[in-house]
């Protein structure tokens, strides 16, 4: 087995105080090995966007810790957070997140030049290419496809090298032909240059693509399923919810 | 998700409040304004004051009545005239009488300070009130008795009167009243030294009066209130609410255009705002009709509220603002706010109509929003120019500077009126303002252009966010275009023409030495003008101040100040700009006119009446430019009978001895209490910026109007900020540090400032070149004059507002989590 990219200990997630606390996370241990595709999967509520946030870290833990590579996301600063989000995390949205005032190519360069470096004009062109985009680098958001600001938000993420790519559900406002585009392009990533991508998701098709599907429900782990199909993984899906029914 | 409802609902609560405070405050400067103006309309009625114990009061003819096609037209006379003896003698036959004087006195006091005072024979004292508090009435020629100081009884004083110095004993002393200074003579004193009957005060009934009087004489009958006018400054409180008058005006102009300028912007705004909002709407099935209405409603509820708390506020503004002008003292004392309702109306109506059509005209661009448009991440303005803002402004561009050049070559001297030149402004304000969005892509451009060649993300994302967002930036940079615009135009306007009027005076002036009079000394006597004269190499002008008037178009009287002075003595101290003739062909049978008269070929008579109200017809001897507007007329002194000179112009011949003779002038002059200035200090003192009041009065104007622009700017500025919420959570997601968030932020405000100030410079560039294009027509010319430090303040002052209103809100952004914003879908 590999090394692993990042790995949550114990991890406990508390939203408010008191009589209405929720807890989305619930003394959660997970790891997430090198160069593997994974998806989180469960039903709403199940705490699987916390999760990501929580390993990515853009939300802090109520307990436990997270550990990407030998770095314990939970003792840093914000600021430091960001540096290291920065530099050595990916995230990619439902929702784009693109400035719209952008163009491709400049949303695409902006987390190097927010580390204060001139992207090289291959650099940026490069990651385009690699995301299929390589003509469309002056186009704003606005003038985009669905599918292509995904594409765009993916390239964004990329720029950096990241030891971590993170999806929440990000094909999730992509029809299915433009799903599985992007999907296909994830999975080739992992293949050929070893990216560690984690990817919430709720379609049984999505987690299909990935080396091995984990499942929440409540907070606490669910089970998992490796080089899942997305007949087992919707047939997993059923169960749970009927159970939590 | 409980936090987006509440995150989303905050942006609209900002917009709602921003446009809340801009049309409140808008409304309550409306009305603060209208109050202050309504109140100087109604002086109170003067109570008769040197002749309230008077019962009838018989005075001379003090305005000059010309009949006209259109009635009587009149104006006050410059020299009014006296009671003629033959109607004073009839009035004696008929009943007790006593005949008033006023002549100029001036006594020196024990401690050597000599004082302007007035003299009356002592038995009208009785009708002012004046009562003895120690000593008694004058009973010799040599007697006097003075108002106030109990220290000077039974002393003699050096007392100078028309008929020259002398010393006169102080044998009583009355109470001073408040509306003159006055030393009383006996009543054949007096008549010697002033044997004009200025007034008549009759112990009969008005009627029995007016029969002796008889109608159309030269004289006019006071009884009740009306013997005011018989008091020493019968129209005091009257004028000084006419300067008032035009300084709220203009004040009530400009902040009224400000107050419609912000008020209709930030609603444009607000709806541009919410963009993102309609197309949601449209998406769930709404109509554009219904889309309209209810922004529409919406804006009429804000619209009704706002104006009423507008109106409440300025209902506690325009007391303030007129304790502000007697603290300054702009306003006479006395000045309160009265109870008027029609500026609460105006105030209302404006606020609550601009709002609307604000909102009406932004909304029919918002119907039109399309419903996918809501599902586009984008909210880059693709089309930010309407065909209305194109319109409107190339419509307002072509007139202001149409206007601006017509006005050049058809009617220079209308430039320098204050009521162009705070008006033309506007014009080009507003259009530069409607075309901005054109201008602000090339120009953020370029300003950004440098610091977008840096490595790190602010520059790019400075020059991107600025010029993509051309609406947003277009209407941050709206209230400091209003901002640099107005007090640049107003204030570098007033500057170059005060500097042109220096120029001029500088020009025109070449005498050594000039002497003017006190106004309430009433000009130099005989013996001080021939005292002057004698100075060794002293080549003396004497002019003396009337005026006289012509009847234009038949129907216009219109006043012309005017020199009475002698046409020789003219040309060695004064060059005057002779467009036609030759100033040595005025004799007493002619006149110098300006080329404003409607008469002005050299060798044609004009009718002409002269300061007492004389008939007169001259031949025109030359034509002089009228400048900037100080070149008068010149008639001889035959043409202004009974005025002493009141300026003494020396200048010295070659080879003179100029410090014997300034010294001998000096001399000749102390009596007079008159100041003796050189050329240079002459000119100073003429220079008109020295008016404390007119710079007070533009402060004022202007403060409070650009204090409104500045709220004005804070408030669209946290608008947009909220606006960018999402904008900057995402910026962080992609990686941003909170300091490099809020280094962004500021510096895109800093940014649209400038972007702003640019545009404002252009507007004010295109004003002040106008004046000057006038002032070089008019002939006069003189440099530019631009009020950088006041520009330098003004933009400082937006800037730190405009960072402080940017970054403040985005600190308190930056609090909620990035994800829970981004992950948003608004």
């Amino acid at each position: 087995m590999t090394r692993d990219a990042i790995r949550l200990r114990s991890v406990t997630r508390t939203y408010g105080a008191g009589d209405g606390a929720v807890t989305a996370l619930n003394d959660l241990s997970l790891s997430f090995s090198e160069g593997t595709f994974t998806a989180v999967m469960g039903p709403s509520g199940s705490g699987k966007s916390t999760l990501l946030q929580c390993a990515a870290g853009l939300d802090r833990p109520t307990a436990g810790s997270v550990l990407l590579g030998e770095t314990d996301l939970t003792t840093l600063n914000e600021t430091k957070l960001t540096l290291l989000r920065r530099e050595r995390i990916g995230f990619v949205f439902q929702s784009f997140n693109l400035l719209p005032a952008l163009t491709a190519e400049q949303n695409v360069a902006l987390p190097l030049r927010l580390a204060g470096r001139r992207p090289g004009r291959s650099e940026v062109q490069d990651v385009l290419a690699r995301v299929g985009l390589a003509g469309r680098a002056k186009h704003r958001p606005g003038e985009m496809s669905g599918g292509q600001q995904q594409r765009v938000a993916i390239a964004r993420a990329l720029i950096t090298q990241p030891e971590v790519l993170f999806g929440d559900e990000p094909t999730g406002a992509l029809d299915s032909t433009t799903s599985r585009e992007v999907l296909t392009m994830l999975r080739s990533m992992v293949d050929e240059q070893r990216q560690t991508i984690v990817m919430v998701t709720h379609d049984p098709v999505a987690a299909s693509y990935a080396d091995r599907v984990v499942f929440l429900a409540d907070g606490h782990l669910n089970g998992e399923l490796e080089s899942p199909t997305a007949e087992a993984v919707a047939a997993r899906m059923t169960q749970m919810e009927t159970v939590a029914c | 998700m409980l936090t987006v409802t509440l995150s989303t609902l905050r942006t609209r609560w900002v917009t709602l409040v921003g446009t809340f405070v801009a049309l409140a405050l808008g409304v309550a400067l409306i009305a603060t304004m209208g109050l202050g103006l309504a109140s100087t309309l109604d002086a109170p009625e003067q109570q008769p004051e040197r002749f309230a114990g008077a019962p009838v009061v018989v005075r001379g003819a003090d305005e000059l009545r010309v009949p006209s096609p259109i009635g009587d037209r009149t104006q006050p006379l410059a020299q009014p005239r006296g009671v003629a003896p033959e109607v004073a003698k009839a009035l004696a036959a008929k009943a007790p009488t006593v005949a008033d004087r006023s002549f100029p006195v001036r006594v020196t006091a024990g401690d050597g300070d000599s004082d302007s005072l007035v003299g009356h024979p002592w038995s009208v004292a009785a009708f002012g009130g004046y009562r003895l508090t120690a000593g008694h009435e004058p009973r010799k020629p040599g007697e006097i008795v003075v108002a106030g100081d109990a220290s000077l009884l039974g002393r003699a004083v050096p007392v100078r009167t028309p008929a020259g110095l002398g010393n006169r004993t102080v044998s009583g002393v009355v109470t001073p009243a408040p509306f003159e200074k006055a030393v009383f003579f006996t009543d054949g004193e007096a008549a010697k030294l002033s044997p004009r009957i200025d007034n008549l005060v009759v112990r009969a009934a008005p009627d029995v009066v007016r029969t002796v009087v008889g109608p159309g004489a030269d004289v006019q009958v006071l009884t009740g209130d009306d013997r005011h006018r018989a008091d020493p400054d019968p129209h005091r409180d009257r004028d000084a609410l006419i300067a008032m008058n035009a300084l709220l005006g203009t004040a009530g102009g400009v902040t009224t255009f400000v107050s419609v300028f912000v008020v209709a912007s930030t609603f444009a705004f607000a709806v541009a705002q919410r963009r993102r909002e309609i197309g949601l709407m449209r998406t769930a099935g709404a109509t554009p009709r219904q889309v309209r209405s209810m922004m529409f409603m919406e804006a009429a509820v804000v619209g009704v509220l706002a104006s009423v708390a507008g109106c409440v506020l300025g209902s506690y503004g325009a007391p303030w603002l007129a304790s502000l002008l007697v603290d300054e003292r702009l306003a006479p004392p006395w000045f309160t706010i009265g109870a008027h309702t029609w500026p609460y109306h105006v105030a209302f109506w404006t606020g609550l109509l601009v709002a609307l059509a604000g909102v009406t005209v932004a909304t029919v661009r918002a119907g039109r929003i399309r419903p996918v448009e809501a599902l586009r991440e984008a909210s880059v303005d693709s089309k930010a120019m309407t065909l209305g803002r194109w319109i409107f402004g190339a419509g307002l561009l072509a007139t202001g500077l149409g206007m601006l050049f017509w006005r050049m070559l058809a009617d220079p001297g209308d430039a320098l009126h204050r009521k162009t030149y705070t008006t033309q402004p506007m014009l080009l304000i507003t259009a530069v303002a409607l075309l901005a969005p054109i201008l602000v892509r090339p120009l953020t451009r370029m300003l950004a252009w440098l610091p977008a060649q840096l490595p790190g993300a602010t520059g790019m994302l400075v020059r991107e966010n600025a010029a993509a967002g051309v609406r947003r930036t277009a209407a941050i940079a709206a209230p400091v275009l209003v901002t640099v615009a107005l007090a640049g135009s107003l204030l570098g306007a007033t500057a170059t023409i005060n500097e042109a009027k220096a120029a001029e005076i500088r020009q025109q002036t070449h005498a050594d030495l000039i002497v003017q009079a006190d106004d309430a000394a009433g000009g130099f006597d005989a013996r001080t003008v021939a005292q002057v004269r004698a100075v060794p190499g002293a080549a003396v002008t004497a002019s003396a101040t009337t005026a006289v008037y012509t009847l234009e178009d038949g129907t216009a009287l219109i006043r012309s100040d005017a020199q009475a002075v002698d046409p020789r003595e003219l040309a060695t101290s004064r060059e005057l700009p002779v467009q036609a003739g030759d100033l040595a062909d005025l004799n007493d049978d002619g006149i110098v006119v300006n080329d404003e008269w409607a008469r002005r070929t050299v060798g044609e008579r004009v009718d002409v009446w002269l300061g007492d109200g004389t008939k007169k017809s001259l031949r025109i001897a030359a034509v002089i430019a009228a400048g900037t507007g100080n070149n008068g007329v010149y008639v001889t002194p035959r043409n202004a009978p009974g005025v002493a000179p009141d300026r003494l112009e020396v200048t010295w011949a070659a080879g003179a001895d100029a410090t014997a003779g300034t010294a001998a002038v000096r001399a000749a002059l102390q009596p007079t209490g008159a100041e003796v200035q050189t050329r240079a200090e002459w000119i100073r003192s003429e220079y008109p910026s020295n008016s404390r009041q007119t710079r007070v009065g533009y402060l004022v104007v202007l403060g409070i109007a650009l204090i409104y622009t500045g709220i004005a700017l804070g408030n669209t500025m946290v608008m947009a900020t909220s606006d960018r919420v999402r904008d900057l959570a995402v910026l962080r997601l992609a990686g941003a540090t909170k300091r490099q968030i809020l280094v962004l932020v500021g510096v895109e405000a800093l940014t649209v400032v400038v972007v702003g100030a640019v545009l404002g410079t252009i507007v004010t560039a295109f004003n002040v070149l106008g004046i000057w294009g006038s002032l070089a027509a008019l002939s006069v010319w003189s440099s530019v004059v631009l009020p950088w430090t006041t520009l330098a303040q003004t933009l400082g002052a937006c800037a730190v507002v405009a960072v402080v209103a940017s970054v403040l809100p985005a600190v308190g952004a930056l609090r909620t989590r990035p994800v829970e914003l981004a992950g948003a879908r608004e």
